[in-house]
């Protein structure tokens, strides 16, 4: 039989052993580790950094109705056929285009660009950087403010009518939200208002923003100014446009010889991810659409292509023609199928020289035209571009403008911008299976509908069409 | 939640049985809603679903004959529905067809949607829809114009009536049980080739040898022909229209039981308390079926259930 002196003297060795086992096990770090990335709440700046690398779903991505309204392209009646109706309305410039229960990517995505930037800016007011976070500190709050600058930029351009000085207090703007709290309803400002955020955002940025980041899907600096110099020529401010676009270009002004470009592949553009793309500042995409990414059924307008010339080298890596009238582009500056919207030199050359040329400077203007064009010619056959009159070097630029920044998302705030003079108002017109359909300069149809989901969640005021 | 019973027998228990009826409302069910993406958040998740449901239990048991042969009836019915009341995530008209089990407002929980089918092309085997009220072969464009109010409801995919007869005879030592079971007034898909999956050789399915070859094949068959291309629009106006969509009402010979008692009330020499010898049958397949495709409704993808057949003793010791 078992003595029960033993089993007693057995009992307090367990108790002890217990005891040690209970000290031991509760170590903190262990309990806090989270089983999932997905239920981390972000609190330290490397959280808030990796929240801004989002760009396989989020960052780094534009709206891309606008390059589907705009006539960079037109699509075949079987290619319109395959279209979402989102598309297909977008593309007949259609009065209302959205289902009631379908969302738009073009307003979701930007607003979720948004919405990750105003957690890191909560986020970090709540943090007070020491000497050694400092700069990081600054790096990650510059990034907020630029990246929620552009969406708020990139949607404006889509859901807000073109910026005129004169009307911006009456007119409407888009939904400024500036925290990450979700209860808070969302209401249209005015457009000035909304032009003034982007300001603020962008001037903050450029005082926070580093000279240069490892990564082009990242803003610096130059990118802050980049966007600064887009921004302002979409209002008309060639002033300040030409202050930023200098800079700019001070800073970064490389561009590509296309003569030296050997690509066999399809998409002929030196990748933009990969950083051989030495003219990308900032890399953006469009959102995917059936219409824009990789459609053989989306084509350009002959009469588009026949401005090139034939020494002009854009003429053979823009394009893939394989017969008169099937003409697709190919020129994107990610090197891939995706539709670049980034910022890049090429498109500061011509803020800049549309800038200079409307103040009188000509000479500079077309000098700084020759430089971008001497690139873009056979060697040696290219004879720099001269001008008499400010208005036939606006001319010229203009026209260079169409023909270097097609597919970028570009085209639209061009017409929204330059059908404001009348000497430039361009008429848009396109058939659809045998009907033709007409974009008279300054319709209200340049600006489009907001989802109708968000009106009906939310009130706000429907763009007139 | 509301119910009502009722718990009944006759004289000697000839009969005996109970009916149950319920009201079963789902409120505050967990669902998913569209939210103002303006604020980053496209759907909020919450208590905001609620269903209806509707049903009643009969059971009873009777003694036919109660002498040396003995024959007794077990009766179970049921009834049963659930409608969605309320649900405010909406998908595209074509999504409640192709992509099942999207709750709608007023309709069955699960339920079955379809295109409208107007037959093959004559000329080509295409398969046709309707667009905007007339016969069409745009396929993306049908699809994009299918909205809840002109997509066609089949009816629920769960059975509103169900339940199983069980008669048992027995005689002495002997018994013998047979079990019916019955699943009435809900509907199913039937399975077709997928000409996307073939092209990308990935595997077929019978349908593909009765598809329309020539001109007159459309008088006897409904599989269209197969395309050069991949055209998932093509394929899903076919594979998701009305003419697949059939009742699946069915009676069912679920299983027999044969079998053999002994205890020691009869033989006190016997070393067990009670000796069953058995032969028990399951799945005996299909008595009855309302679809004119000839199939299991329940059990088409795989196959039938097989077939077991086992003989025991059992010991009660």
């Amino acid at each position: 039989m078992t003595n029960p002196k033993y089993i007693k003297k057995l009992s307090y060795y367990l108790i002890a052993v217990l005891f040690c086992s209970l000290q031991l096990s509760c170590k903190k770090d262990f309990l806090e580790k989270k089983p999932d990335k997905a239920l981390l709440v972000p609190v330290t700046l490397d959280d808030f950094q990796e929240l801004l690398n989002n760009s396989a779903d989020v960052m780094n991505f534009s709206p891309v109705l606008p390059l589907i309204s705009s006539d960079d392209l037109f699509i075949t009646d079987n290619g319109y056929n395959a279209l979402p109706p989102q598309e297909q309305k977008s593309y007949a410039w259609a009065q209302s285009i959205y289902d009631l229960n379908s969302n738009s990517i073009d307003w979701d995505r930007p607003y979720k660009q948004v919405f990750y930037a105003n957690v890191v800016l909560d986020g970090l007011a709540n943090k007070a950087p020491d000497q050694t976070s400092q700069e990081q500190y600054n790096r990650i709050k510059g990034q907020a403010l630029f990246t929620r600058a552009l969406a708020f930029y990139n949607i404006s351009e889509e859901f807000a009518a073109p910026y005129h000085k004169a009307s911006a207090n009456t007119q409407p703007g888009i939904p400024i939200r500036l925290t990450a709290d979700v209860n808070i309803k969302s209401v249209r400002g005015t457009l000035q208002q909304t032009y003034d955020q982007i300001l603020i955002d962008l001037n903050t940025a450029l005082t926070l923003l580093p000279a240069s980041q490892n990564y082009l899907t990242r803003p610096n600096k130059i990118a802050a100014h980049a966007l600064l110099a887009r921004l302002y020529l979409s209002m008309g401010d060639y002033k300040n446009a030409s202050i930023n676009a200098s800079i700019c270009l001070q800073q970064k002004n490389t561009l590509i010889n296309f003569n030296n470009i050997q690509s066999v592949s399809t998409y002929k553009m030196p990748k933009s991810l990969a950083g051989t793309n030495v003219e990308v500042i900032y890399h953006q995409v469009m959102n995917f659409s059936a219409a824009t990414t990789v459609n053989a059924t989306t084509l350009v307008d002959p009469s588009l292509y026949q401005l090139y010339d034939d020494n002009d080298l854009r003429k053979t890596l823009f394009f893939k023609k394989t017969d008169p009238v099937t003409i697709n582009f190919k020129g994107n500056y990610t090197g891939t199928y995706e539709n670049f919207s980034g910022m890049a030199t090429d498109e500061i050359y011509l803020i800049q020289a549309e800038c200079l040329t409307r103040s009188g400077e000509i000479q500079a203007a077309m000098d700084l035209l020759n430089q971008l064009l001497m690139n873009r010619y056979v060697t040696g056959k290219f004879s720099p571009l001269t001008a008499n009159n400010a208005e036939e070097a606006l001319n010229k630029i203009l026209l260079e403008r169409r023909k270097e920044l097609l597919f970028r998302g570009l085209r639209w705030s061009d017409l929204r911008r330059l059908n404001q003079e009348p000497t430039y108002q361009t008429t848009l017109t396109r058939t659809i299976k045998g009907q033709t359909y007409t974009l008279l300069p300054n319709s209200d149809r340049y600006t489009l509908p907001i989802p109708e989901s968000v009106i009906q969640a939310t009130g706000m005021q429907q763009n007139p069409r | 939640m509301f119910n009502l019973g009722l718990d009944f027998s006759f004289k000697n228990q000839i009969l005996t049985g109970s009916l149950d009826y319920y009201h079963k409302d789902g409120l505050d069910l967990i669902g998913s809603s569209p939210f103002d993406s303006t604020t980053g958040v496209t759907t909020f998740t919450g208590n905001n679903a609620s269903t209806k449901g509707r049903g009643f239990d009969l059971s009873f048991q009777s003694k036919n004959i109660d002498r040396i042969i003995k024959w007794q009836t077990n009766f179970i019915f049921s009834y049963n529905s659930t409608i969605v009341q309320s649900f405010k995530n909406k998908v595209s008209g074509s999504d409640y067809i192709t992509n099942y089990g999207q709750p709608l407002e007023s309709k069955p929980l699960l339920a079955i949607y379809s295109y409208k089918w107007a037959g093959l092309d004559p000329a080509t085997g295409d398969p046709r829809g309707y667009l905007n009220g007339q016969i069409s072969k745009e396929y993306d464009q049908i699809q994009n114009s299918t909205t809840t109010e002109n997509l066609i409801y089949n009816g629920p995919t769960t059975p509103k009536y169900f339940g199983s007869i069980r008669n048992t005879f027995s005689y002495k030592n002997l018994s013998l049980s047979i079990n019916i079971a019955y699943r009435l007034g809900y509907y199913f898909r039937k399975n077709t080739v997928n000409y996307a999956s073939i092209l990308q050789g990935q595997g077929g399915h019978g349908d593909y040898n009765l598809r329309w070859q020539k001109p007159g094949d459309e008088n006897f068959t409904t599989v269209p022909s197969l395309p050069n291309t991949i055209d998932y629009g093509r394929d899903n106006i076919y594979r998701f229209s009305e003419i697949l969509v059939a009742p699946a009402d069915h009676i069912r010979l679920q299983d027999i039981n044969l079998s053999y008692n002994l205890n020691r009330s009869q033989i006190t020499k016997l070393p067990f308390a009670n000796i069953q010898f058995y032969l028990y049958a399951n799945n005996l397949g299909l008595l009855w079926k309302k679809n004119h495709f000839g199939i299991d409704p329940d059990n088409q993808t795989y196959g039938p259930i097989p077939r077991t057949i086992a003989l025991g003793v059992k010991l009660d010791l």
